[in-house]
């Protein structure tokens, strides 16, 4: 009997004892390809193009120190204005850096707040670093749109706000603002060149694996920073459609919203489709990803027809979404809603078929 | 894959061990006889008679006189009585006979709590027996610590000690108090004990048994005299749970009159400071146990400390010799301030530090019970067990995700809880013969009503701990709801044992439940703008309700070869109920899938416990537990083209491993007064999501299982001192679904690194002192045990470094 047992207790533990086998992609797709054209060709040009434009900034906000006068005050606004186009392309990244900094957020944060603004520059105590919503709301490109279009209609006025009695309170205002800017985008720009190896490593498929991460920002980006703040917030989408101006990007400007929302979508078409920035040329992307799982394009397909669908509808709204709005809001709603359809397409059937969990819960009511 | 071959080796030997092991029923004895007092034989003794394998075989009456039948060749019997030195002999059974004890006197008196104590230290194995009171655990997996027998920081509640001959624990220590207890086993979570189903003398203790089954209140460990563990196959007896049953049981009053009292301090690192005073005692037919438990201390990190006061009180009457009934009170009632969570570069840079000075804790429990035992006869019990609970608890603080970020000082996030639930249990249990074979009924019938209310909104933007709402100040506060949880459950359930013959049982058993979970409340939707602006509020109502009816069922079997040798397997089916946060929703972002059941599966055990030569003990099992329709989130498209995610049964997992718990004697006499021993606690185990509907989980193993938990200890004791000095190692845990390793910004999610603990422990005994000291984590290693999602962090919170403690007991 004392043989039974023992021959049983080693059954046992041979039986149990033995460890399973190593966890690998179902797929057997190598992410590293696709992660390799992501961060080469898309991520890494972007946030270089964008720091020039930041450059650029700097130094015409220089120029302008030195002489307020309207050319240079022009020179200034455009350099906003292109510095707002490229940023366009980069909000989607909020990993890395850049979410440890709160970079999206210090960024582009509309409405931007006048009520503290005005306090800022007129006190000239406060910290751009606090990482709460008074203070991102209070720096940035919308604060800036404020600063350079919202502080009278009448640019003749703005400009006599900077030589003024407050007009060197103004100017540094200006100045901190864009130093930061200036600060932080070279600061996540180094990091993204520097860490472009350890983040390309990660190519597995678990919650902090690169291509998650970088998903998961992506799907966030185009249901939060592009359909809902862009489109869905001002046209009242969850207000019974009652419209918001206040919420519509680059406010004080007007007519540079259907600008940054056409630039938004088309970012968001080439990280799909994986076309690199500078090059035009498509890389590895979804799209093979998607082929290499499911053995067709099917997919890919309904994604860029449905972006491209959604890309027209905005093409088709006036240059000022708050023009469009008060005279017929209903464009902007139909915009919302084949915007909508490729969250749908985005969120579960890809995300199934790149076995993809998603990390955030709530990007906006629904 | 390994799992599958390992279910099928499984199965087969199952059913091979129980063939090869029946055996046909061998021939009876009546055994005989009279106790007697040594120095005056005429003095007539009332003694229980035991086998060395802890079965109660007879009582002798007021005439001293003794009988039970055997079928055993030789009997190792114990003879215990109060006032009397323990007797043992060992007889050998030809035919029936009548055997004389005499019983040497004690010099002195020994409380009820002494005699217990010295009982269990004369059987061979630490295990529950076959039957208890009105409990059946013959073929189950179970396991008691003797409080009086472990060497560990009671004062301090020492989990990591306490439970280290318990296997496959995980435990999180992050509290140098010990003033909640977060165990599991077998791979389940550990967060506070809720996959186990928490008792206190029987009684359930925790928020909720169905809805909420956290344990906020595990009593202290110096109240106690043990800590029963039954594993899966508790389910048909207790009901809901994977993890099985943990029951607490306290310290018994006395039946010798006269007052005995207990009185224990303690002092340690960081401001530490514990007080246990209690008495015991009786008057005539009417006895008492009571303690009081105050404790104080400045946490291991700065902003935090604790204060805890916890009191209870047992009154027993024993009406007459059949009735008994027992009445029992307990409060507690802490407050805590924590320090909050930290990312991985946090806790690399230093493991200590804290950057949240806000956040509060606060727990009111009160728990009722009333018992009534009738025995009315040697083989009729019956039981009532009346209990309720009172209870709130409050959380307070700033959690932020990004826990590395200073704290903006704006209004804080608070929760409250209030729990209020009675159950009544009754049990009988019936011994008889039914066609010559023996058996043991046990039928029972348990009503739990409960009612409980959740709130969470803002808190006020101070520092103190000010547990009031302050939503008329903060309207826009994105997190504000109510919400009421009412919940009925009544469950019939029934085990009866057959002694198939002298070696061999096999236990049947069913459990009925129905249940009715609701929740019926309201949450606020604020509908803000990109910067956080509110632009609109809106109050939606939400009701749910969910009824279901199911039967469990299970079979356990038990081989005795010899007094101390046991096989034992075991199948029972588990189930864990659908909680009140998995019914309710706080975020129009979520949705519940109407078809939301419980978590169901089953659980199999297969082991061996024995004893070799009195030198080496065992109990080595194998387990495979299948954790079906396990509650979790997926995306689903809804009818108006919108995505949300739904709650729903997503997935399936199985955890199976082998558990062993392995003691030796190094002195195998008394000839020395030196007595050391060694235990080696051990579990392997794997684990797998089979199915999900979860993106990318299908494979991947279960979150918070190490494959290696080791636990080993060195006691050594000369005369009145002893010494221990105790290992504790397990290896890396994943901490989410998806495997991740990498950390994210939080530090909730990514691997627990291994770690490894070494504690020593010291005391001394003498006649009616007792001093214990030791270091906990003597090399000083910093580590963590646990990644909060969110409170007490979220992220990682670091446990205890190396620290001290002192302990002086007085008696008397």
């Amino acid at each position: 009997m004392k043989y039974i047992y023992l021959s049983l207790i080693s059954c046992l533990v041979f039986a149990c004892g033995s460890s399973s086998d190593p966890i690998q992609n179902v797929d057997n797709y190598n992410r590293t390809n696709i992660l390799t054209n992501l961060t080469e060709n898309i991520i890494i040009p972007s946030h270089k193009i964008l720091q020039s434009k930041v450059t650029d900034l700097r130094s015409s906000a220089t120029d302008f120190t030195t002489t307020q006068n309207n050319y240079n005050l022009n020179a200034l606004r455009n350099a906003w204005k292109e510095a707002y186009i490229s940023w366009q392309h980069v909000e989607i990244y909020d990993l890395g850096k850049a979410e440890e900094i709160d970079y999206i957020k210090s960024m582009n944060t509309y409405p931007c707040n006048v009520t503290v603004i005005n306090q800022n520059i007129l006190s000239e105590d406060y910290d751009l670093n606090l990482a709460n919503g008074l203070s991102w709301s209070s720096q940035g490109l919308p604060t800036l749109d404020y600063m350079l279009y919202g502080l009278d209609t009448d640019s003749n006025n703005i400009l006599s706000y900077y030589t003024g009695t407050n007009g060197e309170k103004h100017l540094n205002y200006l100045n901190s603002i864009i130093n930061k800017m200036e600060t932080t985008t070279n600061t996540v720009t180094e990091y993204w060149e520097a860490n472009k190896n350890t983040f390309i490593s990660l190519n597995g498929n678990t919650a902090t694996s690169s291509l998650n991460l970088l998903t998961n920002d992506f799907i966030y980006y185009y249901e939060k920073g592009l359909r809902a703040n862009k489109i869905g917030i001002p046209c009242g989408r969850w207000d019974n459609y009652n419209i918001y101006e206040k919420g519509v990007e680059a406010y004080y400007r007007k007519n540079l919203s259907k600008r940054l929302a056409q630039e938004a979508i088309v970012a968001c078409q080439q990280f799909f489709s994986g076309v690199g920035i500078n090059t035009g040329i498509s890389g590895e992307s979804y799209i093979e990803y998607l082929y290499n799982i499911t053995g067709d394009n099917s997919l890919s397909s309904s994604i860029i027809n449905q972006l491209a669908i959604a890309e027209q509808k905005i093409n088709n709204l006036d240059n000022n979404f708050i023009l469009q709005m008060s005279t017929d809001n209903s464009p902007m709603i139909e915009t919302y809603d084949e915007l909508q359809r490729v969250v749908v397409l985005l969120k579960t059937d890809m995300l199934i078929s790149l076995e993809i969990t998603v990390d955030y819960q709530d990007a906006d009511g629904d | 894959m390994a799992i599958k071959t390992f279910r099928k080796t499984f199965y087969s030997i199952f059913i091979l061990s129980f063939f090869i092991t029946f055996q046909l029923s061998a021939q009876q004895f009546i055994i005989s006889g009279i106790v007697n007092d040594k120095n005056n034989t005429r003095k007539t003794i009332s003694a229980e008679i035991y086998d060395a394998s802890g079965e109660l075989l007879s009582k002798s009456n007021k005439s001293g006189f003794f009988t039970f039948n055997s079928t055993k060749k030789k009997i190792d019997l114990l003879v215990f009585s109060s006032q009397y030195k323990v007797y043992q002999e060992v007889v050998k059974v030809k035919d029936s006979l009548f055997l004389s004890i005499l019983l040497e006197p004690l010099s002195i008196n020994l409380s009820e709590i002494e005699i217990n104590e010295k009982k269990k230290s004369y059987f061979a194995l630490e295990r529950l027996k076959d039957v208890e009171g009105v409990s059946i655990n013959a073929g189950k997996k179970s396991e008691v610590i003797i409080l009086s027998k472990t060497n560990a920081s009671l004062a301090q509640n020492n989990a990591r000690q306490i439970y280290s001959q318990v296997v496959g624990l995980n435990i999180y220590q992050n509290d140098d108090a010990g003033l909640q207890l977060n165990i599991g086993g077998r791979g389940l979570d550990p967060n506070r004990t809720s996959n186990f189903n928490t008792r206190q003398n029987g009684y359930d203790i925790s928020a909720d048994v169905l809805g909420y089954p956290e344990s906020y209140y595990t009593p202290p460990a110096e109240a106690l005299e043990k800590i029963e563990i039954i594993r899966g196959a508790a389910s048909l007896q207790y009901g809901t749970q994977f993890g099985g049953l943990i029951n607490f049981i306290t310290k018994k009053p006395s039946k010798v009159n006269g007052n005995r009292y207990l009185i224990r301090g303690t002092g340690g690192n960081n401001g530490f400071i514990s007080r246990f005073n209690s008495i015991d005692g009786a008057k005539g037919d009417l006895s008492y146990y009571s303690f009081i438990n105050y404790k104080k201390g400045n946490g291991f990190r700065i902003n935090s400390n604790f204060k805890s006061t916890n009191s209870y009180i047992n009154l027993t009457k024993n009406i007459n010799s059949k009735l008994t009934t027992s009445f029992e009170f307990t409060i507690l009632s802490y407050l805590a301030k924590q320090a909050g969570g930290m990312n991985d570069k946090m806790f690399a840079e230093d493991p200590l530090q804290s950057n949240r000075y806000r956040n509060w804790f606060k727990v009111n429990w009160l728990l009722y019970n009333l018992k009534i035992n009738y025995e009315v006869s040697k083989n009729t019990l019956h039981t009532l067990n009346i209990f309720a609970l009172d209870a709130d608890r409050f959380s307070l603080g700033y959690r932020s995700n990004r826990v590395s970020q200073a704290d903006p000082l704006q209004e804080r996030d608070l929760i409250y809880g209030e729990f209020n639930n009675f159950g009544v249990e009754y049990k009988t249990l019936l011994k008889r013969k039914i066609k010559k074979i023996r058996t043991v009924s046990l039928i029972g019938l348990k009503l739990y009503k409960s009612k409980n209310k959740s709130q969470q909104g803002p808190g006020s933007a101070n520092s103190d701990a000010d547990f009031n709402f302050y939503s008329d100040d903060f309207p826009n506060y994105t997190s504000q709801s109510t919400y009421e949880y009412p919940n009925l459950n009544i469950a019939f359930f029934g085990e009866n044992i057959f002694y198939i013959n002298d070696n061999f049982s096999i236990t049947p058993g069913f459990r009925h439940e129905y249940i009715n979970t609701e929740s019926s409340g309201q949450y606020k939707n604020v509908l803000s703008d990109n910067a956080g602006n509110a632009i609109r509020d809106t109050i939606i109502f939400d009701n749910q309700s969910n009824i279901r009816n199911f039967t469990l069922f299970g079979i356990g079997l038990s081989y005795k070869m010899k007094s101390k040798l046991e096989s034992y397997a075991n199948i029972s089916q588990n189930y864990r109920s659908v909680t009140f946060s998995d019914m309710s929703i706080v975020n129009p972002a979520f949705i519940i899938n109407p078809n939301i059941e419980d978590e169901k599966g089953y659980t199999i055990d297969l082991g061996l416990r024995g004893n070799i030569q009195n030198i080496i003990s065992y109990d080595i099992n194998c387990f495979y537990l299948r954790y079906n329709q396990r509650i979790g989130l997926v995306q689903k498209i809804q009818d108006d083209g919108n995505v949300k995610s739904e709650r729903g049964n997503i997935g399936n997992a199985e955890i199976s491993g082998v558990e062993s718990l392995i003691d030796i004697r190094i002195n195998r006499n008394n000839l020395t007064k030196l007595k050391s021993n060694i235990f080696i606690n051990t579990a392997f185990i794997n684990s797998e999501y089979i199915q999900s509907q979860e993106n990318g989980i299908t494979g991947n193993e279960v979150e918070f299982i190490p494959k290696i938990n080791l636990k080993t200890g060195f006691n050594i004791q000369y005369q009145s001192i002893s010494t221990s000095l105790q290992f504790t190692f397990l290896s890396k845990q994943y901490t989410d679904a998806t495997n991740a390793i990498e950390s994210n910004l939080s530090g909730v999610i990514g691997e627990i690194p291994y770690y490894q603990v070494l504690d020593l422990i010291f005391s001394y005994k003498g006649n009616k002192y007792k001093l214990e000291s030791g270091i906990n984590n003597l090399l000083n290693k910093s580590y963590f045990t646990r990644r909060a999602t969110g409170y007490p962090g979220p992220g990682i919170i670091p446990s205890p470094q190396r620290n001290y403690y002192l302990t002086l007991e007085l008696r008397f």
